[in-house]
């Protein structure tokens, strides 16, 4: 569904990616782990069209889309919950949600998006006409990936759902991140928490100094010696 | 009966100043930019009414609306031609650009419509009431009326339409605005197009009130304090900041001397900027270091 092949990107002189190669199954969740700074969030900025980058391409159900700039990306069903979140913190729950739907028309299709984000997440549907700035942490991220939905993407791109966020509610954001995904659409969630990304995920890739290191199942990923040392903590 | 007359004349010229900061502020928000140059678009846009009326002999009203596509069209030239290019360079650049696009349209208009004032005709035709002693000038009702329904229009436009949110979202967050499907510079050029007919307009009510001549524009220092007092972020705000300095304004020319009258508005300014820097309707900003 996704296809990254052989992408660099950086800023100014800086190269952040190098040779970067990688790709999302329809239907799967796939998870791009790494410490901080190894360069996970300028892949994933370069992927959802807010950076250009400098060589190789995204091609995203087979279009090529690396030329895209954001606001053109979104329609092409990719949705990106970035990692400042990038809420509009003086606008309600409610009218964070509805600018997501902003790419759609179908009054009714939207209704019925609005419903679903808040039957994955209770909490946002309780407080909708409150206004995000007043949000926990963990609350804004659910509102966040609710925003995101709202575009009624096809992959849903997640920078760190689980910064800064209490442990207990990271997990029941990852429940969520399953369930989103049963109902059909596929994830590419870039972490540094390994041991909870491995969890949800079907496929990861490692990142070090914007290469891809290691890549492989799951479960393969979570018996490696050596990422069991560096990421896993065991 | 003083206090009614001053409310009378101070209300009208803040809700003049409130229309000039509206548009500054429009552009602010939207565009981080400060636009040193705006007091000048009006005084151009005035000049055109004027030139297309006497010159070219359009009628009046005509002259008024071509005047007003032609600001929002200029407004879009500026966006597109300069300050859009320039919109990675250091936030002073831009603000010196804006500075520079002023200064152009006033040494412009110097050099090609003489430093003399041109008279401007009124909208309506000027006819003084006198409701139980108050004295009301039918050019103050036109401004205030005039001011209240673009201020009503606006509201509307940013609480209720789509697009007006989309313009909202954008200038809280532009990275979130784009990965919504919003594109920034479309909402950069709407702004700038947005806030040039606000002051064509502006410049319909302004220029039969004061002189028309290349220094018009500074009128707009006026419309800087009002932002100012009203919290320079605050479209609200900067409406109620105008009526608070035209009413300072008024109030001071009444009881001290007409003289002194921007001496004491500019000292409420620095009296604001000292004790409540945040303004009346602003926010306090807390930077994160």
């Amino acid at each position: 569904m996704l296809e990254v092949e052989h992408l660099n990107a950086g800023y100014g002189l800086v190269q952040v990616l190098n040779d970067v190669t990688l790709s999302v199954p329809e239907g799967a969740i796939v998870t791009l782990l790494g410490a901080n700074g190894a360069g996970k969030t300028t892949a994933l900025n370069t992927i959802a069209g807010l950076m250009r980058p400098w060589s190789g391409q995204v091609t995203f159900r087979n279009r090529r889309c690396d030329a895209l700039p954001a606001h053109r990306i979104v329609r092409q069903g990719l949705s990106l919950v970035a990692e400042q979140r990038e809420l509009f913190l003086s606008m309600t729950i409610l009218e964070n949600l509805m600018l997501g739907a902003y790419t759609r028309n179908d009054q009714k299709e939207i209704r019925e998006s609005l419903e679903l984000v808040f039957e994955i997440f209770p909490r946002l549907a309780e407080r909708k006409a409150q206004v995000a700035r007043t949000l926990s942490g963990g609350e804004q991220q659910m509102l966040a990936i609710g925003r995101g939905l709202m575009a009624k993407p096809s992959l849903l791109l997640l920078d760190e759902p689980s910064l800064g966020i209490a442990p207990l509610v990271v997990l029941e954001i990852f429940d969520q991140i399953r369930k989103i995904n049963r109902l059909g659409v596929s994830v590419f969630v870039v972490e540094q928490n390994a041991k909870i990304a491995l969890e949800v995920a079907s496929y990861g890739y490692v990142m070090e100094n914007g290469r891809i290191t290691v890549e492989g199942a799951a479960d393969v990923l979570r018996s490696n010696p050596k990422i069991q040392e560096a990421y896993l903590g065991i | 009966m003083d206090i009614l007359q001053i409310v009378a004349n101070g209300v009208p010229a803040g809700m003049m100043y409130g229309l000039v900061a509206l548009g500054i502020v429009l552009i602010h928000n939207g565009t981080n930019v400060v636009h040193f140059g705006y007091g000048e678009q009006i005084t151009l846009s005035a000049y055109i009414v004027v030139v297309l009326q006497v010159i070219f002999h359009v009628p009046f009203w005509l002259a008024c609306l071509v005047s007003i596509v032609l600001s929002a069209l200029f407004g879009l030239a500026i966006y597109l031609g300069i300050l859009g290019p320039l919109r990675r360079t250091p936030l002073i650049v831009q603000i010196i650009a804006t500075l520079a696009i002023g200064l152009g349209i006033r040494e412009g208009l110097r050099a090609f419509m003489g430093p003399d004032p041109w008279p401007f005709p009124a909208i309506v035709a000027n006819k003084v009431y006198d409701v139980h002693g108050v004295f009301i000038t039918t050019a103050n009702i036109v401004v205030v009326t005039v001011s209240i329904a673009i201020a009503a229009l606006l509201f509307l436009f940013f609480r209720l339409s789509r697009y007006g949110h989309a313009i909202l979202a954008a200038c809280e967050s532009p990275r979130g605005a784009s990965i919504v499907g919003i594109s920034v510079k479309q909402v950069s050029a709407a702004i700038w197009v947005l806030a040039s007919v606000l002051a064509a307009v502006a410049a319909l009510l302004m220029a039969p009130v004061l002189t028309l001549s290349p220094d018009m524009g500074l009128i707009a220092i006026k419309g800087f304090c009002a932002a100012i007092l009203g919290g320079f972020v605050s479209l609200p705000g900067a409406i109620v900041g105008g009526v608070l300095l035209g009413l300072i304004e008024t109030a001071a020319g009444y009881y001290i001397s007409t003289a002194t009258k921007d001496m004491v508005a500019y000292g409420a300014l620095i009296a604001m900027v000292i004790f409540m820097p945040q303004g009346l309707l602003g926010k306090r900003q807390i930077k994160k270091v």
